[in-house]
């Protein structure tokens, strides 16, 4: 493979990551420029379609501490990530990466609200991205 | 005496389930009267097996199974646009507000994520799994998002009577083939709240042809589409999409729960721009 294909296909690897994601719903509404870092306990997985998704409490990097809700794509999808149905459970002391809302709004439960990135789990185990970058999809 | 009686009461809890048996099942439905649904017009349904039975030529092509949209070449090709048709009137307001609030990365008229069917076309390039299942009278289509459900009429039938119909977000289709092509038309489709892309909007007079034909060996579906709607746009708005067979999976079950957008902040942050 020649360096000008790799650099194509990378291209257009990045392209393909880069793509604006819509499934259930558009997902304009987060900055996908911005992960923050929350640790802090789990109050909620639910795993179920068209969206699984998460609730914790903890301390944000940036934003507010407190609760957050956490939206995941479809648990099809996630499985393909290594996502299970006992991956989360109430409880759990949890690290996980989310771009938030752009525009910081309360949602009707009080928390704030992000997109789903990447998850330190309380065995240490990995999932999605947890470098502290990255962009969620929602699909 | 009371041995008889016993006895009596012994024969006719015997014999009185098979007196109901003994009804017929054309006498039980007439019994139900109205309870069971019938086409105002008398017409077949598309599984009778008298009409399934009926002589008909040969299908060019089967398109069952179970299909994804191909976004090869970009995720946003679940969209029909660009290129785009002149909007005209409110249409053409909308479609310039979708345009600015996509540059703002805002949401805007957010109705499938406040739970209102995609519709057609828009459930057709849902980025979920789309199973089909093709009869000699009827196509099923069904969508892994949210369930959704399609029919395509290939019994010769006629579109219903307006006055009759129940407008629908998928629309009554009807299909007939021409040569290696299937024809499916579509009217009668719900507009409240049901946009293409962002936010445009249609009218009842909203019409879309399908064009369908099989690639590669049945390795591919593509479907041109041809849409109008005098009322807010000019002339066709074509667009071509296809769509791949998906043999390592199944659709499941998805539903649009009453609840489900308190777990969903991009949901909540999109309520705006709907008529309520």
């Amino acid at each position: 493979m020649t360096i000008k294909t790799t650099g194509i296909r990378l291209l257009a690897a990045a392209a393909l990551l880069s793509m604006p994601a819509l499934a259930h719903h558009s997902t304009s509404a987060f900055d996908n420029t911005k992960v923050v870092r929350i640790e802090g306990t789990i109050t909620q997985f639910r795993w179920i379609n068209p969206h699984a998704s998460i609730k914790i409490d903890g301390d944000a990097s940036e934003g507010t501490d407190g609760l957050w809700t956490i939206e995941m794509t479809a648990p099809n999808s996630l499985l393909l990530q290594g996502w299970k149905r006992n991956s989360l459970a109430t409880g759990d002391k949890v690290v996980m990466f989310v771009n938030p809302l752009k525009n910081s709004v309360t949602l009707n439960d009080g928390s704030q609200g992000a997109l789903y990135v990447g998850a330190i789990l309380a065995d240490g185990s990995k999932l999605g991205q947890t470098d502290g970058t990255g962009a969620g999809s929602d699909r | 005496m009371i041995r008889l009686k016993q006895a009596i009461a012994i024969v006719v809890c015997a014999i009185l389930p098979g007196l109901l048996l003994a009804q017929t099942a054309d006498e039980r439905r007439e019994k139900m009267g109205n309870t069971i649904m019938r086409h105002p017009d008398g017409r077949l349904g598309a599984l009778a097996p008298e009409n399934l039975n009926k002589p008909r030529p040969a299908a060019p092509f089967n398109l069952t199974g179970t299909w994804f949209v191909d976004l090869s070449e970009g995720f946003g090709r679940f969209r029909f646009g660009p290129p785009y048709p002149e909007f005209i009137g409110q249409a053409k307001l909308d479609f310039e507000e979708g345009q600015r609030a996509a540059a703002e990365r805002r949401p805007y008229r957010d109705a499938i994520g406040q739970c209102f069917p995609a519709g057609i076309p828009m459930i057709m390039t849902r980025v979920w799994p789309i199973a089909m299942v093709q009869l000699p009278t009827v196509i099923y289509m069904m969508s892994n998002f949210n369930n959704s459900f399609r029919q395509i009429f290939l019994d010769g039938r006629e579109y219903s009577d307006p006055n009759t119909i129940i407008y629908t977000y998928n629309g009554e289709s009807i299909g007939h083939f021409e040569g290696d092509t299937l024809v499916a038309d579509t009217r009668y489709i719900e507009t409240y709240n049901h946009f293409i892309d962002s936010g445009i909007p249609i009218s009842e007079e909203f019409r879309v042809q399908e064009r369908m034909r099989m690639l590669e060996n049945g390795e591919i579906l593509e479907i041109e589409y041809i849409m109008t709607d005098p009322v807010n746009w000019v002339g066709e708005w074509r667009n071509t999409k296809q769509w791949l067979r998906a043999d390592t999976t199944d659709i499941g079950e998805v539903e649009c729960l009453p609840d489900l957008n308190d777990n969903l902040p991009s949901t909540q942050a999109g309520q705006q721009g709907l008529t309520r």
